[in-house]
Parts: structure tokens; sequence; C-alpha cells
């Protein structure tokens, strides 16, 4: 049986000796490991369902005496030791980072201050400048400067000519619909907060979810609401801020974190927490800047983006926020490649191999990832 | 009850990883608890079981060296939790448990059904390749006795865990559904039969290298290659040397094409011209476009060497598209029938060609073929395939 029939054993040189030395060592090791001797056995009447109802006494024992086996055993191994250090260490950075946001916050709140007195000045310098403007007008002096509609408008077809078309966007939504069909809490109705030329609500509509879009670029409205969408022309993280607590089941921000300031990141996450039900899900997707070509130039296209957020951070302050079952997922590389493509079953790289697929990442890699979270589903 | 779905970790979401996915759903909606353990791949420590391995081994049996990590890793899995254990890939079928039903799709390959022709395409050199083959057999002989029942993926499967591990009374055969078949069983199939489509993630096993082949016998006819993968490139390379005019296609040998041992490429790569080829490589294609592909095909060929089941046959055919396949294609022999809903044919460019060349000749005949093909993909659903896991969950349980 486990002769080489098919390849022979072959003539003996001595570097299949050597080998052939060692992996008689490791197969000597792992037919050792003999569990159904060492390893406390089942109960003998293994037709008592283990789990259904009140577990039986001995279900019991026989659980008891497993843990005690691995208890016993498992520090044996080392990878468990190893494991311990990778989380205690893990368990430092974490505390670490949990003080500098703590700290943030409070510079956060200090600057709050002074904002809230620059706009001040800036709504009187608005106004003003309104005002003259109008007086302008009314002698037939031109105003030049764009105004809030032109830049809409500007937006609009700036998004059309870059962000793909609307059937290519629409095609990669389809990845977020097995969330929503899985969930078992219910995520209606689905609130998209800057739903743009709403892609995501029309895809959502078509499959039955009702969903309502929240936008401030006027030209976006009025497209959908002729489309016979549900879209409301206002601030999203305003519109979330007075939701009404546990009133939505899911929450998606498509490509908006990378236009907030911290601040406002924060609000937004608080406020979703805030307005999804216990067990509701969030969905943020972002572009993906571990990818150079996205981190160094792509991203910088759109003037509106602020900065990228790093998917571990942008988890990490999901995490912090009070969401749970946090998920980062990595979406449409450059080449069509599945995301995060590595070695299969049977064709496995080398570590040349390995050493392009990083490069490949880098270069040819995810462009965009995305947050998928939700609330605890008691509290 | 409460399901542990125990598997390994690739960090690649293939079509297993998503039968495995619909099936913790599946049982999710069927009341029990799925919970999974996974082994990641890349955290497995380099040196199995506390030995330190010498360089010729990590060089030239690495497949077999992180195998027996992979075993070491399984078998520490606490599975005192479950009520049953779920086994997936090799080797989580170690993993102990006294009601482990092991979803058995496939061995380690190129130590069992594509050993020979493994090593006669170069890729590893024969005594190494028989040592590391003795020592993966050796583990798989002992931990194979671990689960009380197997599902195994397919006919092929079975038969392959019968022929090389003489196991034959505990395993049953786990047709896994389609959500394409679900998605477009209803739908009108195409009046057209325009190209030839070949559907895969184009690894060596999948021999692309005859598509591409009979493709050249047809070219009045466009050929569609979907899907990435590690062959494609040599593929490409293939499809451009014999676009190049005056190519003998009759004396191209096509085992030698599979097995690396055909002439070395031309020097000359650029004579070619741009664009003579009739073979197109779209990648891969998101599921509404690969629809639209199937929908007008002519046919699917699937020329892939002992095929572990065959799912992209059967989402051609729920689209009433016949399918070719040869003669040593494994799980795709037990889903098409020869000259009812496609053809099996020897593997070879020429054969493949005229099999192709019958359905172009007669849409009459594809016409019938396509709706044999879609009675046939009928049968594959997720219904059955619940059916079939929930006798084999009866059968460890009980």
């Amino acid at each position: 049986m486990t002769g080489g029939d098919a390849t022979g054993a072959g003539r003996p040189m001595p570097q299949t000796d050597e080998l052939a030395e060692y992996l008689d060592a490791v197969v000597e090791r792992a037919l050792a490991d003999e569990p159904r001797r060492n390893r406390p056995r089942p109960p003998d009447d293994a037709s008592t369902p283990v789990g259904s109802g009140v577990p039986a006494a001995r279900n019991l024992a026989y659980r008891a005496a497993r843990k005690a086996y691995h208890l016993a055993l498992r520090p044996q191994m080392g990878v468990n030791e190893e494991l311990r250090r990778g989380v205690a260490a893990l368990q430092g950075e974490q505390a670490a980072a949990r003080v500098e946001i703590a700290t943030l916050r409070d510079q956060l709140l200090a600057l709050q201050g002074e904002v809230a007195g620059l706009e001040l000045g800036l709504a009187q310098l608005h106004a003003t400048t309104e005002r003259i403007a109008a007086a302008l007008e009314k002698v037939g002096v031109e105003v030049p400067g764009a105004s809030e509609e032109r830049l809409d408008a500007m937006y609009a077809a700036f998004e059309e000519e870059y962000r793909g078309t609307s059937d290519d966007i629409t095609r990669a939504l389809e990845f977020y619909l097995p969330y929503l069909e899985a969930s078992p809490v219910d995520v209606q109705p689905v609130v998209d907060i800057g739903s743009g030329r709403g892609e995501w609500l029309r895809l959502l509509g078509s499959r039955g979810w009702k969903a309502v879009g929240i936008e401030v670029n006027k030209a976006f409205v009025d497209e959908c609401r002729a489309a016979g969408l549900t879209v409301e022309l206002a601030d999203g993280l305003a519109w979330l801020g007075s939701a009404p607590p546990a009133s939505v089941g899911a929450i998606s921000a498509f490509h908006l974190v990378e236009h907030l300031e911290l601040r406002r990141l924060v609000d937004l996450l608080d406020n979703a927490l805030r307005a999804l039900r216990p067990g509701g899900l969030l969905i943020l997707e972002t572009p993906n800047a571990t990818n150079l070509a996205v981190g160094a130039a792509n991203f910088y296209l759109d003037p509106t983006h602020l900065r990228p957020v790093h998917p571990d951070f942008l988890a990490f302050l999901a995490r912090h926020c009070g969401f749970v079952q946090v998920e980062v997922k990595f979406l449409h590389p450059v080449d069509g490649r599945p995301d995060g493509a590595g070695p299969g079953d049977h064709d496995a790289p080398t570590p040349a191999d390995q050493m392009a697929e990083r490069v490949r990442w880098a270069l040819a890699g995810p462009q965009d990832y995305a947050l998928i979270a939700r609330r605890p589903a008691a509290g | 009850m409460r399901v542990g779905i125990v598997k390994p970790d690739y960090g690649i979401a293939g079509g297993f990883e998503a039968v495995v996915d619909r099936v913790g759903r599946e049982l999710e909606r069927r009341g029990h608890e799925v919970a999974r353990a996974t082994v990641p791949v890349a955290g497995l420590p380099s040196d199995p079981y506390g030995v330190a391995v010498p360089e010729t081994a990590r060089h030239d049996a690495w497949e077999a060296v992180r195998y027996l990590a992979m075993l070491e890793a399984f078998r520490a899995v606490d599975t005192s939790r479950f009520d049953v254990v779920l086994s997936t890939q090799p080797p989580s079928f170690a993993t102990e448990h006294p009601r482990h039903l092991s979803l058995f799709y496939h061995h380690l390959r190129i130590y069992y059904d594509l050993s020979a022709p493994y090593v006669a395409a170069g890729f590893a050199d024969e005594a190494t390749h028989g040592r590391a083959q003795q020592a993966v057999r050796r583990v798989d002989d002992r931990f194979l006795g671990v689960p009380a029942h197997f599902l195994a993926g397919s006919e092929e499967v079975a038969a392959r865990l019968h022929e090389f591990n003489g196991i034959a009374d505990r395993v049953s055969v786990f047709h896994a559904g389609s959500g394409v078949v679900e998605a477009h069983l209803a739908d009108e199939p195409g009046p057209r039969f325009e190209h030839v489509l070949c559907v895969s993630r184009h690894e060596w096993p999948k021999r692309t290298e005859l598509f591409v082949h009979a493709m050249k016998y047809l070219p009045d006819r466009e050929g569609i290659v979907v899907g990435d993968g590690g062959r494609l490139d040599f593929v490409r390379d293939l499809d451009a040397r014999l676009s190049a005019p005056g190519v003998d296609l009759d004396a191209v040998g096509d085992a030698e094409l599979w097995l690396n041992r055909a002439e070395p490429r031309p020097a000359a790569r650029s004579t070619r011209a741009a664009g003579a080829s009739n073979v197109r490589f779209t990648g891969r294609v998101p599921d509404a476009r690969l629809a639209d592909l199937y929908r007008d095909a002519l046919c699917l060929v699937a020329p892939a060497f002992r095929e572990d089941y065959g799912l992209t046959a059967i989402e051609a055919m729920a689209f009433g598209r016949p399918v070719v396949a040869t003669s040593d294609g494994g799980g795709l022999t037990a889903v098409v029938d020869d000259g009812v809903n496609g053809f099996v044919v020897e593997p070879t460019g020429a054969a493949i060609a005229a099999a192709v060349r019958r359905l172009a000749d007669d849409p009459d005949l594809a016409r019938r073929m396509g709706s044999a093909a879609r009675e046939r993909a009928a049968s594959f659903t997720w219904e059955r395939a619940m059916r079939e896991l929930e006798a084999g969950i009866e059968r460890v349980t009980a």
C-alpha cells in the first residue's frame, strides 16, 4: 500500500538517504501519537447525543478528561507557549493604543472648541460674501468662483468618469449580499450613507431589501429620486446622530471614511452603533492603501479624499467603539485574481513565488477593502 | 447539534471554500450550531513534530513537510466542544473525534493519482518524490482510520479511496449542489450556439493545453478561456506558438505538451502576427458575466485529468450547453454521458476538436444534447447534497 508504485523507490543517493532518514524520523513521531490509547476515550455508548438537551454525566466526564489531557500535554508542543506570548504582546500593544486614543480624544475635545470658534467666523464671512455677491449681481458684475451646485455637478461627472460604470460597481457590490442574507437578525432598513449614484440602493431594491440612501450631493439625490429610489438630502453623520436608537438594521458607507477627519469618523462609528439594533450590520468600504499604487497615487485622484484609512486602524477603531465580529475583506484586485490568493491545495508556490505574491499584492493586489462589523447581539 | 467544521485556511476563496461555506449555512438553517476550527497554513511551525528539517527536505519535498506540519496541527485541535466533527481538505481527516465525518474531496494528489504524471512532467525527481510519497502515504494509511465515515466528493474520489487506501465500506458519495444551477436552471436557454468555452482555475492538472490545441483545428470558432491559474502563462505562450502560420497541428503531441516534453519554444516569438489567435483569455470574471458567456456558448470543453468533481461542467449544463470531456477526466466522466449530453473523447486536441466540430455543424444536435444536459444538471441541488450530508451525520452519530 505505501510503496511508491507510481514512482518506484528509485536509486539510493546521498541526498535521498538524508531525506529518507528525516522523513522516517518525523513519520515515526507522527505515528507514535497514538490517540486512541493515550487520549481519554469517549463514552462507550456513543449513541447518546451529546449537547442536545442536558448532556449526560459521562459526557461531562469525558469532556473534563479531554480538557485535562489538553492542559497536561499541550504545553509540550511549544506552539502554545509561542501563542500565549504572542497574545500577551498583543494585549500590551492594545493597552498602549488605548492610552493613545484616550489622549487623542482629549486633544480633539480641545480642538473642537477652537474649530467651533472658527466655524462661527467662517459663517459670518460667508454671509458677508453672499451679501457682497448679491450686491454685485444687482449692478451686473459676474461673481467669480464656483457655487455649491456647480461643484456638486462637477463631482458627479468626476465620479462618472473615474469610479467605473454603474454596471461595474453593481457587480462588485454583489459581494456584500451574502452578509445581509446570512444575518440572523433583520437587517432592514439598510441605510446607505453617501449613497451617490445609488447603485447599492438599486441592487438592494432589486433583491427585495428595504433601503434608504442619505446623500448631501443634490445632483446625486435628484438622479436617484428620478430613478425611484428613496434618498434623503442630508448630511449622513447628522442624520445618523438624530436617528432613534436601535432603529436601523444595517448601515453601509462606501468610499466615505476616507473623506472624514478622525473626530467625524469616531462620531460615525459611535452613532452607527447607537442607531443599529442589536446584531445589526455595519459595512464600510474604502481604498486599500497597502496596495502601493493606491496608497501612493490613485488615492489622491479624488481631491476630496483626506487621507487613507489603514485597515488595521479602522478595524481597531470599530472594536474600540464597541462593534464585534469585526472582519476586514480585501477587494477588487487590479489583476482580477481572487483576493489574497495564495497557495492552493496542490499547487502552492515556492519561496520565489511567495516573494512574487508579495510584489503582486503591493502593485496589482486589492484596491479596496471592506470592514464588516456587527453591533453586539445583547445590549 | 454542535457541528465543528475543521479546515485548513489557505487564504484563498476557491470552489471548495464556497462549498464548505454553503454546507455550514445549510446546517445552520436546519437548526444545527456550526463552529469552525481552522488551521492557518501560513502560520504552521516550520519543523513538524520538532524534528530539524534538512535542506534537501525543505527544498525537494516541501509539500510533504508542510503536510506533516498540518497533520501535527490537526492532531492538536481540541474538538471536545463539538458533537460532530466535519473535516475537509487533507489532512484534516486526522482530527480526533468519536463522531467524525470526513467531507473528502481529494488526497494530496501529487502523491496519489497525479504522482506518475507529476514525475514524468519533471516537477520532481523520481527517487525524492518516491520517498516523500511513502512518508505521506504511511501517515495517511494510519490517520484515514480516524473518521467514522467518509463523504467522498464524487464517484471518482470514492474510487480513489478504494484504489489507494482500500477504504470502501465507510464511504458514501456527496454531490455538492451548485448556486449557479439554482440561479439559472429556470432561465430560457440561449438560442445561439457560438463560442467554445473552457472555464477553470488553470492549474497543471486542468490540461488547458488540449483546449488551445483543439481550437486551432477550429479557426472559424472563437475559444474563450475563463479563469486564472499558475499554468496560464504556459498556455498563453502555447496559444501564440500554435497561432503562427504553417504549424503542423497533427505533429503536436498532447501528452508531451502536458508533460513539458514538447520542443523548446521558438526564439522569435515576436514574429507572430498580433491578434491572429482565435482564443481569448478573460481571466476571472464576475458571476453575471460568466452567466452571459455560458448562455450562448456552443459547448464547454473540460480537458482536465482525473478531475475531482467537475462543477463547471455541471454549471455549463444548467445553461443547456453540452460538455466535451476526456476519457481520463475522472469525475467529469460521471457527469458527462457520451453521446447524450456531450462527448467523452480521447485526451487529444484533435479528438476534442472533432467533437466540437460535430456540435458546430449540427445545431439540432447541440440543442438536443443541451436539453439533456439541463436535465442532468437539475439533479445537482443543495437539497440532495444536504440529504447526503445528513445521512452521513446519521451514520457517525448512530
